[in-house]
Formats: C-alpha cells, structure tokens, sequence
C-alpha cells in the first residue's frame, strides 16, 4: 500500500482494518480516496490518511496555525480574512472569526481592522474560530492609526507597539515574531 | 438488428476517441482540457475561496459556482457573446452535478468557481463539460468522493448508440446525457429528451456505464500521469 498513488474514489481499505484519516471518507463499510496523494499509515492507531500531492486552498483544520488579516470589528467578535495556513503551507482567502470578551471600545485601541495576526485555529466546523491565546500568537504587522506607518515593537516594553513617526503608543497583544523590531 | 449506420462510421456503442489533459492554465487553481472527437471543452477551477456576496454563505458547506459558456467561434454559424437561456440551464445542471460529487461540507463559508468554456462544439458538450470540470476539481486539490464520467445516449431510426455527435443530436428521436461517479456506482446526472420505453431505458443505462468506465479510465490514467510526473521529481514515487 505504501508507494500507491490514490486518486478520488479510489478503494483504499475496509473500517475493519483502520480509521479513515485525512483524505478519506467511508461508505457501506469501505473507505476510498477523497484526494490524490500517497497514503499514511499510522500501524498503532489503526489510521490511514492520504497525503494530498496538491492541497486545497483554504483547507484549514482545528489547530492549525494561520496568518489573518483583520476586516472589521464587531460588538464582540472580530471579522478576518485568512491570508496562509502556516500548518499546510498553503495559500488561503476565507473568513474568519475570533472572539473578544471586551466591548468594542476597548477593543479597538488594541486591535484594528487592517492589523495582520498570527493566531491558532479554535474550531473548523461552521465558521472557523481562531485564538491568539499563547507565545507566539497575536499582532504581526500594524500601521499607526493616525500617520500610516508601520508600528515598532521594543521588546523591552512589554505588548507596546509604538510610531517612531509621530510617537503614538498602543498596548496590545504583540507576537514574538512581529516583524518591525527596533532596540530603543 | 437495425439497418441505421453512424455517419462516422462507429460502432453503436463506440465513444469517440477521448483526450484529456491537466494544468493547461497556469492562473487557475485547477484545469483542464477534455476533448470528446471534435468536441473540445477548457476547465478552471478557483477555490476554496472568499465568498463576497456573505449572505450566499453556509455555515456548514461551500457554495459551487458553475459559468457554462460557449465562445462564438465553437460552432458553425457565430454564436453571440451574451449568455443564453441554454447556458444559463445548463450551467444549473453542471452545478447540481458537480455538487453532488465534491465534499462541500469540509470547506465552509467559502465558494469554489468552475468556469468551463466550449471552444468546439459537435454535440455532448455538456457531458464534455461535466467531464473537464470533474478533472479541473481534482487537479485543483478539491476534496472529492470520485471523478465523474459523463456520456450521452441517444436512439436514432429505432437504434440507441452511445456519445452522440452533432449530426446525431440534431436528428435524434431521444437522448440522455448520464453522469456517473463510477466507483460509488453512482448517478449525479440524468437528463432526457424525446420518448424512450422502460426497456429501451434499461438498455441505455447499461451502453452509457460501459461507455463512462473507458472514460473513467482515461481520467484516472491522465491525472496519474500528471501526479506522478510531479512526485518523480521530489522522489516521492
């Protein structure tokens, strides 16, 4: 089974010998192929998954890391727009959501449509929830409301995003790979 | 046995030699080209992607776009630009075909756009059509339960035969244009015009399931091609 390339609607096996995986989909007691790719197999779990050669855009499942961009802010709900799945390596453009327990106010002198963030996928199923919860998740890229250029971010001042243009602050949620670093 | 003889000379259920190609377009996510005798038909699948209009959006699947269109140089006389009422039907149907053999449920709140252009027509363009989008998705990476094989039966003087070209679609008592997902042993498509009685309805099914298996085939040995080209040079296969 190992160096078979499957195609959709292939015949891959039987639910009495493993778990359909990634890939698959079972149908009267015989899993087949939904994709074209190699197959996986996991001999402790009992699981299949097929490898696609050529990943679908916008495929992104629960706990994937993404690259987003914000659209718009809600009353408790922030709207973005997928730009990368980092898990996958592939190219995505769907929307996405992420909770916020402030309100709208509050929210929007930290964050701000525009912002490019780094966050983790919560859920897949329905509208794709996303968290920036966690090292490494939050605001990668932002531009100073007031003047547009791009905001710096000194480590030594902890969540602090500052212009070096006009000198204006925000205290937000800063990823630990934001990409305009300076040493002040 | 009926005295009818097919004006190029086939077999009553001999399909027309077929042809088929993926990655034709570089822009598009997926495409192909499906070549059904003289009958040609381009493929471009884009997506999953944003859906714009948001109030078009599902929760829980992805909308298939469909755009049938015919150039006006695939046909004898010009065909105009705009759509007809002919295109717009039948891009309803490819949609309702494609729809059925795509896994929406997996790519939410998003939309998949199949644009598929006939640049020569000589009947069966739609089952052609069905056939290029079919391997448009798959090259494009779109979860799928299985390729479709589409094929068109129709009977002419008493006599059915498979994969009917214009001539035979212009002088035709009925025809049916069927798709099959042919692992499943599935129908996603069923259309039919003019009179057949049930058992003449049988026996069409059947010519029309050996015809869509060598279809199937050819499918299934051009995406494999194409595949394993790809894994041979990362040293995958």
């Amino acid at each position: 089974m190992d160096k078979k390339l499957y195609l959709p609607g292939d015949y891959v096996t039987t639910i009495e010998e493993f778990f359909a995986g990634l890939g698959l989909f079972e149908e009267n007691g015989k899993i087949y192929s939904c994709t074209s790719g190699l197959p996986k197999i996991d001999l402790k779990e009992r699981r299949i998954d097929i490898e696609p050669v050529k990943k679908p855009k916008s495929f992104v499942k629960k706990g994937d890391i993404v690259i987003a961009q914000v659209k718009d802010i809600g009353r408790n709900v922030v709207e973005l727009t997928l730009l990368y799945n980092e898990t996958e390596k592939v190219e995505a453009n769907i929307a996405a959501f992420m909770l916020i327990k402030r309100s709208k106010e509050v929210a929007l002198r930290s964050i701000k449509p525009t912002d490019i963030v780094r966050a983790y996928v919560l859920d897949s199923e329905g509208k794709i929830m996303l968290s920036m919860r966690g090292k490494g998740f939050g605001i990668l890229y932002a531009l100073c409301p007031f003047c547009m250029n791009p905001l710096y971010f000194n480590e030594k001042e902890f969540r602090t995003l500052k212009c070096l243009n006009c000198g204006f602050k925000v205290n937000t949620k800063v990823s630990s790979f934001y990409l305009n670093k300076y040493k002040g | 046995m009926s005295e009818y003889k097919r004006v190029d000379g086939r077999a009553y259920d001999e399909i027309r030699p077929v042809k088929a190609e993926v990655r034709v377009l570089k822009n598009a996510d997926g495409s192909a080209i499906f070549e059904l005798g003289n009958t040609k038909v381009i493929a471009a699948v884009y997506g999953p992607r944003e859906l714009h209009s948001k109030h078009m959006a599902s929760s829980y699947e992805s909308l298939v776009r469909v755009r049938y269109h015919m150039v006006p140089f695939s046909t004898k006389d010009r065909k105009s630009q705009p759509f007809t009422r002919r295109e717009i039907e039948i891009s309803k149907v490819l949609k309702e075909a494609l729809s059925a053999s795509i896994r929406r449920e997996l790519f939410p709140r998003s939309t998949i756009d199949i644009y598929i252009e006939v640049l020569n027509a000589d009947g069966s363009t739609r089952v052609a059509s069905l056939n290029a989008a079919s391997l448009a998705l798959a090259d494009a990476g779109v979860f799928m339960y299985d390729l479709i094989a589409a094929v068109s039966v129709g009977k002419i003087n008493g006599q059915l035969v498979v994969d009917l070209n214009e001539y035979e679609d212009q002088n035709s008592d009925s025809d049916i244009p069927i798709a099959f997902m042919p692992s499943l042993n599935k129908v996603v498509l069923l259309q039919m015009d003019g009179t057949m009685s049930l058992e003449e309805i049988r026996q069409a099914l059947k010519m029309a399931k050996n015809a869509a298996d060598k279809i199937y085939q050819v499918e299934k040995d051009c995406l494999k091609g194409s595949l394993e080209s790809v894994l041979k040079v990362y040293g995958l296969l």
